[in-house]
């Protein structure tokens, strides 16, 4: 991501870029001059707000530009929620700045992408304990729900939920309802679900 | 004036195009009228029955209506009806009547009549209480309605208030309201004067432009090819001193 702002900062006139979320705050910076980690952020989060509000009045804002005296910031949206800052010097070619910044917009979506998508489908090694212990307490209650089956019900439903995404705590609840929907007596999958939700 | 006589490919033929307007005047129509003639192709806008803007060659509002009626065998179709800033306030009959005027003079062998006489403004957008006593609100919004590539035009008082808008549509004047106040806390923050002009380029290809001036806030809806620099020269003389009803 930082290889991608040098690019933007080497077109004359770029004071500096930094890619923000609403969130998270600067994910990535590059500035020349020294701006306060607050004043960065009243910039980004103005930015990011005006996408959203453009939304809402259906605008679907491509790039926004400030013209000051002495800068002109480029807003360009990355997503909903994250917008990259470009901020040139009065004199900067800013038609050529939008332009580029456009153009390397579309890899920092992409990077973006992949960092959410690697960061949600990670399992640590802790979450792997925890589920293998979750496992044994959603079995012990399916068992009080369904008698002996509850073992050979548990590893289909476990196979099934494993196919459809990562094994994360994030999407046990997907496993839970598969299992309940399994439970023919409406009581006993209440119950079932009951017990369970206190394990989470 | 003549007309294709085939109503093939879903055009109209067979009636002329000054007749045809007269139609959708007197059955009140909400629709875009798209005359094609040679390759070239304009544009007439009804606003239940009110012709309120035109376009053609790059020519918009009466001009461009004068110009579609000289041309030759016409075809048109009636398609979906569009937010249009109204550039025409004059009554049809009356527009008729000058473009035939023009055109009896244009074949006597005299020069092609460059009267705009009748460009009545007491109509439409110039004729709101704030436009009609305010003389300098007035010329702006004549430049801003002659320069082609505004789709529609917003001025606002520092407050957000509506003082004379083009378009229907409601939420606009709260969003670039909202550009102006976020631009003023961004001016803070960087410890930096204005901001001088906001330009928003958008997906759909056209552009919104931004001028919050000390007296008033002007939102201009722009074809995405505009120059901003043209745009802001031609404004530049009739905003200055601009005195806006608050």
């Amino acid at each position: 991501m930082r290889k991608l702002l040098q690019e933007i900062s080497v077109i004359p006139g770029v004071t500096g870029s930094c890619i923000f979320d609403k969130k998270e705050g600067p994910l990535c910076k590059l500035l020349q001059h020294e701006f306060g980690e607050e004043d960065l952020e009243t910039v980004g989060i103005h930015l990011v707000r005006l996408v959203q509000m453009g939304a809402m009045a259906g605008l679907d804002i491509h790039t926004s530009h400030f013209r000051f005296d002495r800068y002109t910031l480029i807003g360009i949206p990355l997503d909903q929620e994250t917008i990259l800052v470009t901020i040139c010097d009065a004199q900067a070619n800013c038609s050529l700045v939008s332009t580029t910044a456009s153009m390397l917009a579309r890899d920092m979506r992409s990077d973006l992408e992949r960092g959410q998508a690697s960061e949600s489908d990670q399992t640590t090694e802790e979450d792997e304990t925890f589920l293998h212990l979750l496992y044994d307490e959603i079995e012990q209650a399916l068992a009080a729900a369904m008698g002996p089956v509850a073992a050979l019900v548990m590893g289909d439903c476990l196979d099934r939920w494993r196919q459809a995404g990562p094994a994360i705590p994030g999407r046990v609840s997907e496993l839970i309802s598969m299992l309940e929907g399994e439970i023919g007596n409406p009581d006993l999958a209440r119950a079932f679900t009951e017990r369970v939700e206190k394990l989470l | 004036m003549g007309q294709r006589n085939d109503n093939s490919g879903g055009r109209i033929g067979g009636v002329s195009l000054a007749s045809f307007l007269q139609m959708l005047e007197q059955e009140s129509k909400t629709c875009t009228l798209i005359v094609e003639s040679d390759e070239r192709e304009g544009r007439l806008f009804f606003l239940e029955g009110a012709l309120i803007d035109a376009d053609c060659d790059g020519i918009v509002g009466q001009d461009a209506v004068y110009q579609l009626l000289t041309w030759e065998s016409p075809s048109f179709r009636v398609t979906e009806a569009e937010d249009r800033l109204q550039r025409i306030t004059l009554p049809l009959a009356h527009i008729l009547l000058q473009a035939a005027t023009m055109q009896d003079e244009a074949g006597e062998g005299g020069k092609q009549a460059q009267s705009r006489e009748g460009r009545a403004e007491e109509a439409g957008p110039f004729d709101t209480p704030a436009v009609r006593n305010n003389p300098a609100l007035r010329r702006l919004l004549q430049t801003i309605i002659s320069i082609p590539e505004v789709h529609h035009y917003y001025l606002l008082n520092r407050q957000g208030k509506v003082i004379v808008q083009s378009s229907q549509n409601k939420k606009m004047a709260d969003f670039i309201t909202y550009s102006v106040v976020s631009g003023i806390q961004m001016r803070k923050a960087l410890h930096v004067k204005g901001p001088h002009r906001i330009q928003l380029d958008l997906e759909n290809g056209e552009m919104l432009l931004v001028f919050p001036g000390a007296g008033m806030i002007i939102g201009l809806q722009l074809d995405g090819e505009a120059s901003v620099a043209e745009i802001t020269a031609t404004l530049r003389p009739v905003l200055i001193r601009q005195s806006v009803p608050q």
